[in-house]
């Protein structure tokens, strides 16, 4: 038997006052007040919608959505263990980019008409120079072509479209949502939101006037990318094999005459 | 040393300690509670207080500590032997 096994029991059985649970009462205070900052630094006239509510969690989340209604759209988390402190930490901001493993998994958890567009942009990725990413993108061009038809995607260069190329191509045309979307696979938007993602970024910026204001700048501009992306996969998903191949022919420059389109086609299957 | 005489030496150790009287537990009893939560207009006006408050807290504590792990060490001896 230890030796002061019964002397810690004994005092177990007293409910001596933990300091440990004093000390997180006014670290949990603390969260409160730097949360209620937050309230007045953003949404002073909405203070008493937010504290009438009991609990962080309910706060936190009548927080978010009050702010994304005036600012931005922030991420919906779960604030049920955190509380105030999480909030505080980082501006909860929903990460859109698309990280490696998503690139390396796209064939399996993109859509077909993702599938479809990315086969028509770049590695997104750094290559050491001289490799222009071709061989990282065979199994994506080996699902595109599962999709649209190896005639079509054979008119692809193995290496894809840099996004300026498609820019230039595609700016102010019908097809300009491929440009968009270029950019959004490359992190290359100048949004936050689209270029960063939670694999390399776990954490969010900093709660700060300059973050706020830079992030409402950047709001429309993500909202206009991610309406033209859209769009173009609406277009595709009507008929994937034929608009397909007019966007890679609006891509390429060389419409292939629709008689023969149609031959391939038929070979195809 | 035999167990007993052990126990006896740090009961008699535990009798000399003083009081301790810690100002975080006035100030938790002293400031209201609203809708759940500490009053936070108090809280702002204790700011420093309750920062003294906490070092003062967070000094025993740490003191405690080193005296459990000095007796456990003791126990561990005694386990030992």
């Amino acid at each position: 038997m230890k030796t002061f096994e019964a002397m810690f029991k004994k005092l177990e059985r007293s409910h001596p006052p933990s300091l440990t649970a004093m000390l997180e009462t006014f670290d949990t205070a603390e969260y409160l007040t730097g949360f209620v900052d937050l309230i007045h630094r953003y949404l002073p006239k909405k203070e008493d919608d937010i504290l009438r509510l009991v609990g962080a969690e309910s706060r936190c989340q009548e927080f978010v959505k009050l702010f994304s209604e005036e600012y931005f759209e922030l991420a919906e988390f779960d604030y049920s263990d955190e509380g105030y402190n999480q909030l505080l930490m980082a501006v909860p901001i929903p990460l859109e980019g698309l990280g490696y493993s998503d690139y390396e998994e796209f064939a399996n958890n993109y859509s077909p008409e993702w599938i479809a567009m990315a086969s028509l942009v770049c590695y997104p990725f750094y290559r050491p120079e001289g490799q222009d990413g071709a061989e990282d993108r065979v199994a994506l061009m080996e699902a595109a072509a599962d999709l649209v038809g190896v005639n079509t995607t054979g008119r692809i260069p193995p290496a894809g479209f840099k996004p300026e190329e498609l820019h230039k191509k595609l700016d102010k045309t019908k097809y300009e949502g491929l440009a968009c979307f270029a950019d959004w696979l490359c992190s290359d938007t100048g949004c936050w939101k689209l270029d960063v993602n939670y694999e390399d970024n776990p954490e969010g910026p900093d709660w700060d006037e300059d973050t706020v204001a830079e992030l409402v700048k950047q709001e429309p501009i993500k909202l206009d990318i991610q309406k033209k992306v859209t769009l173009l996969e609406v277009w595709l998903h009507e008929d994937l094999r034929s608009h397909f191949a007019e966007l890679v022919n609006a891509v390429v420059g060389r419409p292939v005459p629709k008689e023969q389109l149609t031959l391939m086609e038929v070979f195809d299957d | 040393m035999s167990e007993r005489e052990d126990i006896k030496a740090v009961v008699h150790i535990l009798k000399r300690v003083p009081a301790k009287s810690l100002r975080i537990v006035e100030l938790l009893n002293q400031i209201p509670v609203v809708h759940g939560d500490l009053d936070l207009t108090v809280l702002e006006r204790l700011g420093s207080e309750i920062e003294e408050a906490k070092k003062e807290a967070e000094g025993y504590k740490h003191a405690t500590e080193e005296a459990v792990r000095a007796l456990l060490k003791l126990d561990n001896r005694d386990d030992d032997l």
